[in-house]
């Protein structure tokens, strides 16, 4: 060491010797070692290793390379200068709005989801992997159908017509989303997201306050997700191998009659009515629902390359899903495909691609809000039908048999979709001062769907009596953007420093649909289901529908000292789905943050408490989720006799607009001990005004309703997120264990809309003003009298008739305190995940008891709770007696509280072991990771839910009548095993 | 870094045109609408228009379902053998106003009537080298046709009913029930006004369409209502004198085949005189709720005991056209195309001019000539034509219609003019009948949303 100065001494020049490494020990070639202030510089080779000549004097070497953040290491005496470099971490920046701001100086609130806990659950879609891991951020699976709708509410539903979904941005690209179906299936829906692979994921958050949304103008409403997806690193390719396999039951399965139970109750039923009993057959015993359920079996395989070399670093995955679901006739397959890269083309000019393309075939049941569907059926039909005849026919009932049901129809429905972004980020200028330069950044983004539903309905099914029907539909829509934008970073001095964005977007959607009817098939061949057999072909449409929007936005972001921040952002949206005098709509925010804990009088406390921040924010974002052109006066053609015939459609209105929302939002970070513990407690406050609501007419003026903006809303809430490591000896090798807990509590209400009348929805759903949204309003029962067995209501108007005069608030599909709890305990080479859920204080409507526990109907067979109920007076119970017909026997089963149940549960959602391999073991076999892992899903579910499920969601999209359960299927209970490879 | 320069100036360009030239992408062509303003210019337009009042009477709120199972489960005609609570209500004689089928069954009659008005304020006033008299004639017709038939048919269920008579949104949002009398007055003048444009039936294919003949034909049933009986039989014998007698064979086929009149592809019986299209590509739900479902139907409505009966004992040829099976298990048989959906519905039909005018007669005293009508459907039905001296002739008439015309939504009505409803249904319905359960109610929307509208006693 001595030689080496006095080397440099003598001679005016002095070699530097070095490797460069990344954060996690890999060797980085290619980065660039440089001396600062000069233009001299060299790269290091492939194990990372450099040599530069430094002239005597100098005082700094930089090292940077793509993708990582730059260093300048003092020279000092030394001759050897190792370095490690940190990636642009994700958990420093916050992706918002068109440019990445940095997490300390953001004045908005949003959730960081840790993508890497998501890898490890074996979910089908990214918006299951947000359930309970954002605050504010409540994720509803509509039922344990793969594929299906899901419902995403960021800080609470806003709105009554329009839609209520956030935003998601992908890569910038603002996807397509909702349901995608043209055949009415029950209340099932599909989801356009359900082609995005939830493994690509580098990154995502969900942004909740206007300060983080605004510059989203009027989309920002229900909330933005942005999810970025990942880039690979630099070095040598990684190939990783990836591989889970699911097995999976029911959470829970409710008990029906058997068949003697059923015979005694049907003719009890009979006898409390009047009429004589009947002779009825118990030889066979059929038990529906064992037919009908059986073992789900899920397998993931995924295959992704990653890598990099100079300037250009890439990442590609290919995976497929194949998910056998729980009841029978359901399976979901999907592949997925993507390319994603990064490339320097030249100084300050990166280039960014990414493409994403899925392929998905859902092969469907009839179900969920469909008495035909396969478990309705298997619910209602008797036990003492067979499932086959001795003949081999299906056993016949009033409806169709629920196996026949499941396995006779065809329903596959397809998605082809596409994503794709190309990102330019060109920088126009370096300013002299650091980190100020001007970037001109442009987007050019598109995402399309194909979807098709292929159905095929058999002689041997309800529908296809007496010869077959088949659907053929097809659907296209298109999506492309243009969004050309700068971003200017600049500084007034040291201490002032101001981010400045401004652009333009330019989107245009085109959704093209079609579909054919096609009847009499020629049954004697059983393989023509195709409509190019079908004998007639009757009916068939196709449409196009065309949507513009255009928006100028800009952010300017004021920085003190990262001390005081303060945030303006603005945006002006026109959409063709608004009459030409409300086209554009204006949107902005503001928002302030102080970094406490910078302060000089908190030197103090800093050992403590190292990060202490208060931000607010206050701003006007808006909803345009609705139908295009439904503000004009318009008459629509249609046929009659064979030839065209006009009827006026709509009386119209001029001046439909946006709906706005007013948000505020105030919060406090916190983090103690060095980062060891990190709080972020908020309180939000939006008030929805301007709700899009079809204003209700007296039929006397033609109309029954047209849509106006005339209703307000109000969602409040608080929001905790609590992030830790309490005990970390991960460094000598000892435990480690991470927590992370979310929790929001809020109320939602109906504020004010035409009237005070409320708005019936759904089955025991009502719009309620001062009320949540999806209240439930029904008689209000008092129990079961007993002395006649049958069903007591209150009659609120003393009128002695029981009608909806007398319907009372019950409850609400609405939750206010739910969460997510993660533990995560790793010691050495293994890592325990525990995941729990809750939901507490929601209400469901089971309408599943309005058919198997009213028994009421001569032939439906019901559940085991009526097993309790009343025969004879003096019998305390809250099942009513058995009638058939009767005036009482309708009395007894009205629309009351004894279908609103509680709701709440907590729901072990995760539970995961995973070993990883010691490296040392691994090198021979040149494999660079292996992890083993064996989880178990919704194992544990906590509740007081009678019915199949509490999380359960019929009318999934619905915005008034959330929360109801009929005949929808459970979610699943499945036990997990998975290895993950990388070479 | 000329390259870079060249680059850079190129992609400013770029943006800068880009800014500059923003195209109209807000303004999107819309390819399944036009505007009110466009409508109604030309003569093609207005028959287009024309042609709509048909199609909104092809609701299901009015003869594409309802008009038929609703007033044939509210009667004794049939029974309800499905899930939907709505039509228990019915079955039962139950309705409550807050029923769910009920305001699409109010609502329709009040599409109709806004149509009807549009055409009749805005089609006279199309310049005359956009339309001619004919077609103004013509469409005028039947824009007041199309608004008779809708009031007859809310009068007939609600009683006292709203009466718009122009398209003026502000008005009619506050309007209120107008008095009986008053709307059969109104609808007698819109047959009248109709009467007058429209043609006469000429082909067959006119049938689906409104026509002097079955405004004529009309106007003997609304007469029959209001009890002016002479003006009802004239009305009746001007149609009957427009067709070939009953019994005639007309070149071989006997054209007034019972059967005939319910068979889908066979199109239409000359016996129709107005009858709602349907076809494979715009059908109806009528079948498939007839239909067993092991046939492929839904089964929710089926023919009540009573009827059974009497087609069995007086049908004649009409039982096996009307109905298939017996007891618990019989089957509604006029609605047949389960396939399609085509089976067009019958508004009004040879055979009626008949009996009203048999019951007109019988109202005025003429034993001799309502016997002797009577007789003439019995003919044709091949049923016995025994009628004893004795015999209550008004009585035998309403048996005779209950048979002729069971499931086609005459029964409810029949039952209200003969002033036996309350007796029938009395029976079928012993727990549950109020004599105030002979009209519906007002649907509760209707009573929040205009506070003036007043409910029908018993609601």
């Amino acid at each position: 060491m001595l030689l080496g100065v006095g080397t440099s001494q003598l001679f005016a020049q002095s070699t530097i010797t070095g490797t460069v490494k990344d954060s996690e020990g890999e060797s980085l070639p290619g980065a660039t070692v440089a001396i600062k202030g000069t233009q001299k510089g060299t790269q290091t080779d492939i194990d990372g290793k450099y040599s530069i000549e430094v002239p005597a004097g100098s005082k700094f070497l930089t090292f940077s390379f793509v993708g990582y953040k730059m260093q300048e290491i003092e020279i000092g005496n030394r001759s050897t200068i190792d370095v490690s470099l940190e990636l642009e971490g994700n958990d420093e920046v916050i992706v918002t709005g068109y440019s990445p701001q940095l997490k300390k100086t953001f004045v908005g609130a949003a959730s960081v989801i840790d993508a890497e806990s998501m890898e490890k659950l074996p979910i089908l879609t990214i918006n299951q992997g947000m359930q309970g891991q954002a605050a504010g951020v409540q994720v509803v699976s509509s039922s344990g159908l793969p594929g299906g709708g899901i419902s995403v509410r960021v800080r609470g539903q806003t709105s009554l017509s329009a839609g209520n979904n956030p935003l998601y941005v992908i890569d910038g690209v603002p996807m397509v989303n909702g349901n995608l179906g043209q055949v009415g299936f029950g209340g099932q829906n599909t989801s356009s997201l359900a082609g995005l692979n939830p493994d690509d994921i580098e990154s995502m958050q969900v942004l909740k306050d206007a300060a983080a949304t605004a510059i989203y103008g009027a989309r920002a409403a229900n909330g933005v997700v942005v999810i970025t997806t990942k880039r690979g690193k630099t070095g040598r390719p990684t190939i990783s191998f990836n591989y889970t396999r699911s097995w999976g039951k029911e959470t829970n399965r409710i008990t029906m009659l058997n068949s003697s139970q059923y015979a005694t109750l049907r003719n009890e039923a009979r006898r409390n009515d009047g009429f004589p009993e009947i002779a009825i057959d118990t030889t066979i015993n059929t038990n529906w629902l064992n037919e009908v359920f059986k073992i789900a079996d899920i397998a993931d395989y995924q295959v992704t390359v990653s890598g990099g070399e100079g300037k250009t670093r890439y990442y590609a995955s290919v995976a497929h899903r194949n998910e056998q679901a729980i009841i029978i006739g359901s399976q979901f397959n999907r592949y997925n495909a993507r390319v994603n890269t990064e490339t320097s083309a030249s100084e300050g000019f990166i280039i960014r691609t990414s493409m994403a393309g899925s392929y998905d075939l859902n092969n469907r049941i009839n179900n969920d809000n469909n008495i035909f569907g396969v478990l309705s059926t298997a619910m209602l039909c008797p036990p003492n039908v067979p499932v086959f005849t001795k003949d081999g026919e299906y056993g016949a009932w009033q409806f169709a048999n629920p196996v026949a049901t499941a396995l006779e129809p065809r329903y596959a429905n397809t998605n082809l979709k596409f994503t794709g972004n190309m990102n330019f980020a060109y920088r126009l200028f370096k300013g002299k001062k650091k980190n100020e330069d001007l970037k001109l950044m442009l987007d050019l983004s598109t995402d399309y769907n194909g979807y098709i539903e292929d159905h095929y309905e058999p002689p041997t099914t309800t529908q296809g009596i007496p010869s077959g029907v088949g659907v053929y539909t097809s659907r296209n829509i298109l999506r492309y953007v243009v969004e050309p934008y700068l971003i200017y970073k600049g500084s007034f001095d040291e201490d002032n420093t101001f981010n400045l964005v401004a652009g333009m977007t330019f989107q245009k959607t085109t959704d093209q649909s079609s579909f054919t009817v096609g009847e009499v098939f020629p049954t004697a061949f059983n393989s023509l289901t195709y409509v190019a057999s079908a004998a007639q072909v009757n009916s068939g449409s196709s449409n196009i529908d065309r949507r513009g929007f255009q928006s100028y936005f800009g952010r300017f972001s004021y920085s003190f000292k990262e001390k005081y921040n303060v945030d303006v952002s603005g945006r002006a949206d026109g959409s063709g789905a608004f009459g030409p005098d409300r086209r554009y709509g204006m949107f902005w925010s503001v928002g302030a943050g102080w970094i406490i804990s910078d302060e000089a009088f908190f030197e103090d406390l800093s050992e403590t408490v190292n990060l202490l921040k208060l931000r607010a924010s206050y701003g006007l974002v808006g909803n345009d989720q609705i139908g295009n052109n439904i503000w004009q006066k318009s008459w629509g053609v249609t046929d009659y006799n064979g030839m065209p015939a006009s009827n006026v459609a709509r009386i119209g209105n001029p001046a439909l607009s946006w709906e706005s929302s007013n948000k505020f939002d105030v919060g406090v970070e916190a983090a103690f001990f060095q980062d060891k513990v990190s709080v972020n407690l908020g309180f939000y406050n939006t008030n929805t005004t301007g709700l899009l609501f079809a204003k209700q007419f007296p039929s006397s003026t033609g109309f029954f309703s047209q849509t106006y903006n005339i209703g307000k809303s109000n969602n409040r809430g608080v929001e905790l997120e609590v992030r830790g490591s309490p005990i970390n000896r991960s460094t000598t090798g000892g435990l480690k264990w991470d927590v992370n807990v979310n929790l929001a509590y809020s109320t939602n209400e109906v504020v004010e809309l035409v009237d005070e009348e409320p708005i019936i929805s759904g089955f025991g759903s009502a719009v309620l003003i001062g009320r949540p949204f999806n209240s439930f309003y029904a008689l209000k029962s008092t129990g079961v009298d007993p002395a006649t067995g049958n069903m007591m209501y209150e009659d609120v108007n003393g009128d002695g008739i029981f009608n909806q005069e007398d319907y009372q608030f019950l409850g609400a599909g609405f939750t206010p305190f739910y969460g997510g709890i993660t533990n995560t305990l790793s010691w050495k080479n293994l890592s325990l995940d525990m995941f729990w859920q809750v939901n507490i204080g929601n209400e469901i409507y089971n309408s599943n008891w309005e058919f198997i526990q009213s028994m009421g109907s001569a032939v439906w067979n019901q559940d085991a709770s009526t097993l309790n109920r009343w025969r004879q007076a003096g019998d305390v119970t809250d099942v009513p007696r058995a009638g058939i017909g009767s005036a009482e026997a309708v009395q007894n089963n009205l629309r009351s509280s004894r279908f609103v149940l509680d709701g709440s549960f907590g729901r072990l959602k995760n539970l995961a072991l995973s070993y990883t391999v010691p490296k040392d073991l691994l090198k021979k076999a040149k494999i660079e990771s292996l992890r083993l892992t064996l989880s178990g899903q919704n194992l544990w579910t906590i509740t007081r839910y009678a019915g199949f499920d509490p999380e359960v969601s019929t009318f999934g999209e619905s915005n008034s009548a959330a929360g109801t359960d009929f005949l929808t299927l459970p979610q699943l209970q499945m036990f997990t095993a998975g290895i993950n490879l990388k070479f | 870094m000329k390259a870079t320069k060249k680059l850079r100036r190129w992609t400013l360009g770029a943006v800068a045109a880009l800014m500059l030239g923003s195209c109209d992408i807000l303004e999107q062509p819309v390819v399944n609408q036009v505007l009110d303003v466009e409508a109604l210019s030309n003569g093609e337009q207005a028959i287009y228009a024309g042609r709509g009042l048909m199609n909104s009477l092809q609701g299901g709120g009015m003869y594409g379902q309802q008009y038929i199972t609703m007033t044939g489960t509210l009667s004794d005609e049939m029974r309800h053998s499905g899930s939907f609570l709505e039509n228990q209500q019915f079955d039962l004689n139950e309705v409550q106003a807050n029923n769910f089928a009920i305001p699409g069954i109010y609502g329709s009659i009040f599409s109709v009537a806004y149509q009807a008005n549009i055409m009749l304020e805005r089609v006279p006033l199309i310049p005359a080298d956009k339309i001619t008299e004919d077609e103004i004639t013509l469409v005028t017709g039947q824009a007041y046709f199309a608004r008779g038939l809708a009031f007859l048919q809310g009068v007939s269920l609600w009683g006292d009913f709203c009466m718009p008579l122009t398209s003026d949104f502000d008005a009619n949002l506050i309007i209120t029930r107008s008095p009986k009398a008053e709307v059969l007055a109104q609808v007698i003048k819109d047959f009248q006004e109709a009467e007058k444009r429209l043609p006469a039936i000429a082909r067959r294919e006119d049938r689906v369409m409104p026509s002097s003949t079955a405004a004529k034909a009309l106007l003997s049933r609304v007469y029959l209502m209001t009890g002016q009986y002479a003006e009802a039989e004239r009305y009746a014998t001007e149609v009957i004198a427009l067709f070939d007698p009953l019994d005639k064979n007309s070149g071989g086929r006997y054209d007034y085949d019972f059967e005939s009149l319910w068979v889908a592809e066979n199109g239409t019986s000359n016996e129709s005189i107005f009858e709602i299209a349907f076809s494979a590509i715009d059908g109806n739900s009528l079948a498939f709720f007839m239909e067993r479902a092991s046939a492929g139907g839904r089964y929710e409505f089926a023919p009540a005991p009573e009827i059974l009966t009497l087609l069995r004992n007086k049908g004649g040829v009409r039982l096996g056209s009307s109905v298939r099976g017996s007891g618990t298990t019989a089957v509604v048989r006029k609605y047949r195309d389960i396939q399609n959906g085509a089976d067009r519905v019958k508004v009004v039909r040879l055979a009626e001019m008949y009996l009203n005018r048999a019951e007109a007669r019988a109202q005025l005293a003429n034993r001799s000539g309502a016997v002797e009508d009577l007789l003439t459907v019995r003919r044709r039905a091949q049923a016995s034509t025994l009628v004893s001296g004795t015999d209550d002739i008004l009585q035998l008439i309403f048996e005779e219609r209950a048979v002729e015309f069971a499931f086609e939504g005459h029964r409810w009505y029949d039952l209200q003019r003969s002033g036996t409803i309350g007796d029938v249904m009395g029976s079928v319905n012993p727990d549950t009948w109020q004599e105030t359960d002979a009209l519906l109610p007002i649907p509760e929307r209707e009573l929040q949303l205009n506070p003036g509208m007043i409910q029908n006693p018993g609601y």
